[in-house]
């Protein structure tokens, strides 16, 4: 830049005054003007003339009105009707004798057909509005708008989850549009406490945010702590809720996520009831719960709705599902190049018969392995749908097949390699999946360097890493570490919904009881009562 | 944290694979021989062959699969270490499963041989220890392939199923240095024989369907061999052997084989149960060694058509039985005082009842062996699925 100038020999003008960032910000301290002309110039002067600004404008008896809008984010019969209001019936009464005017006020009072409406006095307010779907109402010599809430505009049906998805349980998933996310939110917990704070995020998009926690279980200090890292928020843009997650974490250098994010909104409800706090994004189904903890990330909603009996079972395998993902290659390697000692005799024989033909060491061979794994996985998301599986059988033909004829790898590190893939896909969480798969690779240069030393030295550090993470001063480890016996019900195993009464100890300590005794209570009576009537009879 | 990750990086480059080795760059010894020829010991190693081990094993007469190496040298360790000039690979001890060692060698002491097993960190104290009658090197070259790939792993399997037999018991270096440590204990081996079979059936040969003789020797389990400290005296007959298991390590599904009473027939009895015990008993200055074996027995099989469930025959089975038992100890301890050795433990067995009377008489040990009475109670408990004679002479009968 500096050679730029010297070379032109003045100042280049980079920067556009006021900056976007700051443009409606900077309208805000400008007031409307009273002349309605000048007032539309004006818009139109903001728009950039755009194409799809209406400007419709109006007269009636007692003076000049202009409707503006947005083509195509507000709903046409809705505009109509205010028309039709303004234009066919409003006369009619003017003619009977009434002086209604042009004033906004008793417009707003007594005259119009729409649920929501909002009076706006600056620039900032009306383009705002304009920009979120509304139909601006302006009169002459009036000095302020009318927000006329017609916003409409084409959104995705409610579908099911793609990611999150179940055997057992709700088939809706969250949509893009905030509103219908809240409406569905709204319909699985029909109470009152339910506290939702809107906000308005990004200097360009101005995306809706909303906050929801549940008044009188959610902790006070947590939904502080969101409000107060939410409202430092200064960003540009933000189009999914990771922009966020990735502004509000704890520790943003951290491998695992430390915000859960669902696109279930019965998990969403759940999370709500435990004490969490939720923050819904407009623009994308994936919802944002803190605070979360790791346990959170091999739990599935489906937990929940099987047997409890079951649950223990599939959360078991979950968790051997996490050592296999992070640890079977390492180990694996581990024990051919360092540890022969500790293979069982004749698998030790039958793994050296099957690397006779195999150049390289174990651990490059482990690597490459892995990376074409990795490269499948990468491929397969992105290809087109056709295409996907053409590109599987090849996959498993070149690697389960021909790598092992040809001598590139060993039978066994093909069982190892893909073991390890699929157990990677045992969690319900995807971020989960993604890093244990990220963490494999050091875990394998470690093992491929120190053997067993170094499986155990990545694991010492990956622990320590573990417990003093945080997330919204939960620590992450709980209930395990620190450990609170009472939150074990449903930590490794669920216990039985009837035994569930309290809430997790730190979340939920402000209403730490979930089922009231007198309920479990009235469920032993109930059974006591059908005893005595047996009895009886 | 930025000095962990230096440090992590630092470890991983610095580090650099020190004493990486690949599972296919190791030659794997399945078992060994080793001979002491005047003062240069001999060292056989039968090593796994992976790539041998490949080919189809549908193949009529499964041969052994292992690959036979020799070397010598001064000392164990530096006839091991002279087999590198032989083997192209890391010769690697871990997955041993027997070393045989030479009856000459025996004689002449393990000493040596003992010391380097427990000092060296690959070779595990988990390896079953044999002692060849005649020269170990002869036994490992000449034996022919079993249903297990290498001599070690035949060996291995031995050592797990031999105690049906209850002829032999095999020990480990661990065992063996444990007894050697040990006070009032005399250590022994398994001995390990080559039988020549002639007319030895081989496999089914998948192509003609005949049977091939296979010619060659096998190896079997043979004696027992007794040591005075490290040094081998001598021989436990195969038949006394079980006089010392009966102490040692009761053989549960033993075979006793007795007489139908009143008649010459032959009548087999199992030990379903068995459990021993020893006592010392104390006489003023006098002591008095009581072994005790008690059990159940079953009848296995009879040549006879009595019903011997009949309680008066059940009576005189179960003294035959415990007649049997008592003379094979007797036997077992005749043999070992003459060679002046204590495979049985009873001295380490005085010494922790009674150190005082042990620590008089040790200096003569065994020789100052105490009087020995028994006690031996056999029960015959079933008579199997059935209760009659052999079905066959019955019909005779009719």
């Amino acid at each position: 830049m500096r050679k730029l100038r010297r070379k032109t020999g003045k100042k280049v003008q980079f920067r556009h005054d006021p900056a976007p960032e700051e443009l409606l910000q900077t309208l805000n301290e400008v007031p409307l003007f009273s002349e309605l002309e000048a007032v539309l110039e004006k818009i139109q002067e903001i728009f950039g003339q755009a194409a799809d600004l209406v400007t419709r404008r109006l007269k009636v008896n007692s003076g000049q009105l202009a409707l503006v809008y947005l083509d195509g984010m507000v709903n046409k019969t809705s505009v109509e009707k205010v028309l039709n209001e303004i234009l066919l019936i409003r006369p009619q009464a003017e003619d009977a004798g009434l002086r209604l005017g042009t004033d906004l006020v008793r417009w707003l009072e007594r005259g119009l057909a729409v649920g929501n409406v909002k009076v706006e006095e600056s620039f900032g307010g009306v383009v705002r509005g304009i920009l979120n779907g509304e139909t601006a109402l302006l009169a002459d010599g009036e000095g302020e708008a009318l927000l006329l809430e017609t916003e409409e505009f084409e959104k995705r049906a409610v579908s099911e989850p793609q990611v999150e998805a179940l055997v057992r349980g709700p088939r809706e998933g969250f949509v893009e549009n905030i509103g219908t996310n809240l409406t569905m939110i709204r319909r699985r917990l029909r109470h009152p406490s339910l506290r939702v704070e809107k906000l308005v995020l990004g200097d360009l998009t101005n995306t809706k945010v909303a906050v929801l926690y549940l008044e009188g279980v959610a902790l006070e200090a947590v939904v502080e702590e969101v409000r107060r890292r939410i409202r430092q928020i200064k960003i540009d843009g933000v189009l999914e809720s990771n922009y966020l997650e990735e502004l509000i974490e704890d520790s943003p250098f951290s491998i695992f996520p430390q915000i859960g994010t669902t696109e279930r909104p019965d998990r969403a409800v759940a999370s709500l009831l435990e004490g969490r706090v939720l923050i819904l994004t407009d623009g994308t189904p994936f919802v944002l719960y803190v605070p979360m903890i790791f346990t959170s990330l091999i739990h599935s909603p489906e937990d929940y709705y099987h047997r409890w009996h079951l649950v223990l079972g599939i959360r078991l395998l979950r968790t051997l599902g996490f050592f296999i993902t992070l640890f079977l290659p390492s180990v694996y390697i581990a024990l051919t190049t360092f540890h022969q000692e500790l293979i069982p005799t004749p698998l030790a024989i039958s793994l050296a018969m099957q690397r006779e033909q195999v150049p390289y060491p174990a651990a490059v061979e482990a690597f490459l392995m892995q990376l074409i794994f990795e490269i499948l996985v990468e491929a397969g998301l992105r290809l087109p749908r056709p295409l996907g599986q053409a590109i599987s059988i090849v996959g498993a033909l070149v690697i389960g097949e021909a790598a092992v004829q040809a001598g590139l790898v060993s039978a066994a590190m093909v069982i190892v390699i893909s073991t390890t893939a699929i157990a990677a896909f045992l969690f319900p969480s995807y971020e989960l999946s993604l890093s244990v798969r990220l963490l494999r690779f050091p875990m394998m240069l470690l093992s491929s360097v120190l053997g067993l030393f170094g499986i155990f030295y990545g694991l010492m550090l990956l622990l320590t890493h573990l417990v003093q993470l945080r997330s919204f001063g939960l620590p992450f480890m709980t209930p395990m570490a620190p450990f609170f016996a009472r939150d074990q019900h449903d930590e490794l195993f669920r216990a039985p919904w009837w035994a569930m009464r309290k809430r997790p100890k730190i979340i939920g300590s402000s209403d730490p009881t979930r089922q009231t005794s007198s309920i479990s209570r009235k469920h032993l009576e109930l059974e006591a009562e059908v005893e005595e009537r047996k009895k009886e009879k | 944290m930025k000095r962990w990750i230096l440090l992590l990086f630092c470890l991983c480059f610095l580090a650099g694979c020190w004493d990486r080795r690949e599972i296919n760059e190791l030659a794997f010894v399945s078992s060994a021989a080793i001979d002491k020829d005047g003062d240069r010991w001999h060292v056989t190693v039968e090593l796994f062959e992976p790539g041998g081990m490949q080919g189809e094993k549908s193949n009529s007469a499964k041969g052994r699969q292992g690959w036979l190496v020799e070397a010598a040298g001064e000392s164990i360790f530096s006839a091991i270490r002279n087999l590198a000039k032989v083997v192209p690979r890391r010769v690697y001890w871990s997955h041993c499963q027997g070393i045989i060692l030479g009856e000459e060698a025996a004689k002449e002491g393990l000493a040596e041989f003992l010391d380097f097993c427990v000092r060296d960190q690959e070779v595990r104290s988990s390896v079953l220890l044999f002692v060849s009658h005649g020269k170990a090197k002869k036994l490992v070259i000449e034996t022919v392939g079993s249903i297990d790939d290498t001599l070690g792993l035949q060996l291995a399997g031995l050592a797990n199923i031999a105690k049906l037999a209850s002829s032999n018991l095999v020990t480990t270096v661990r065992d063996f240095s444990v007894d050697l440590a040990t006070d009032g204990v005399s250590p022994m081996l398994c001995g390990l024989k080559l039988v020549p079979t002639k007319t030895l059936p081989g496999s089914f040969s998948s192509k003609d369907g005949d049977v091939k003789a296979a010619s060659g020797v096998k190896v079997q389990l043979e004696g027992q061999a007794l040591f005075r400290q490290t040094k081998m005296v001598g021989w436990l007959p195969e038949n006394q052997v079980r006089g010392i298991l009966w102490i040692l390590n009761p053989p549960t599904g033993a075979i006793i084989n007795v007489k139908v009473p009143g008649t010459q027939q032959r009548v087999s009895l199992e030990l379903v149960k068995v459990r021993s015990n020893l006592q010392l008993k104390a006489n003023g200055g006098e002591r008095r060694l009581v072994i005790g074996v008690e059990g159940e027995i079953s009848l296995g099989g009879q040549a006879s058509s009595r019903n011997l469930n009949l309680a008066a025959s059940a009576r005189s089975l179960q003294r035959q039985c415990e007649a049997v038992i008592r003379n094979e100890i007797q036997q077992a301890i005749e043999t070992a005082m003459k060679l002046q050795v204590d495979p049985f433990g009873f001295g380490h067995f005085i010494h922790t009842k009674d150190p005082k009377y042990w620590h008089r008489v040790r200096t003569n040990w065994p020789e100052k062996l105490p009087p020995i009475s028994y006690a031996i109670e056999m029960k015959l408990v079933s008579s199997g699925l059935k209760t009659g004679g052999p079905a066959l002479e019955r019909r005779l009968d009719k």
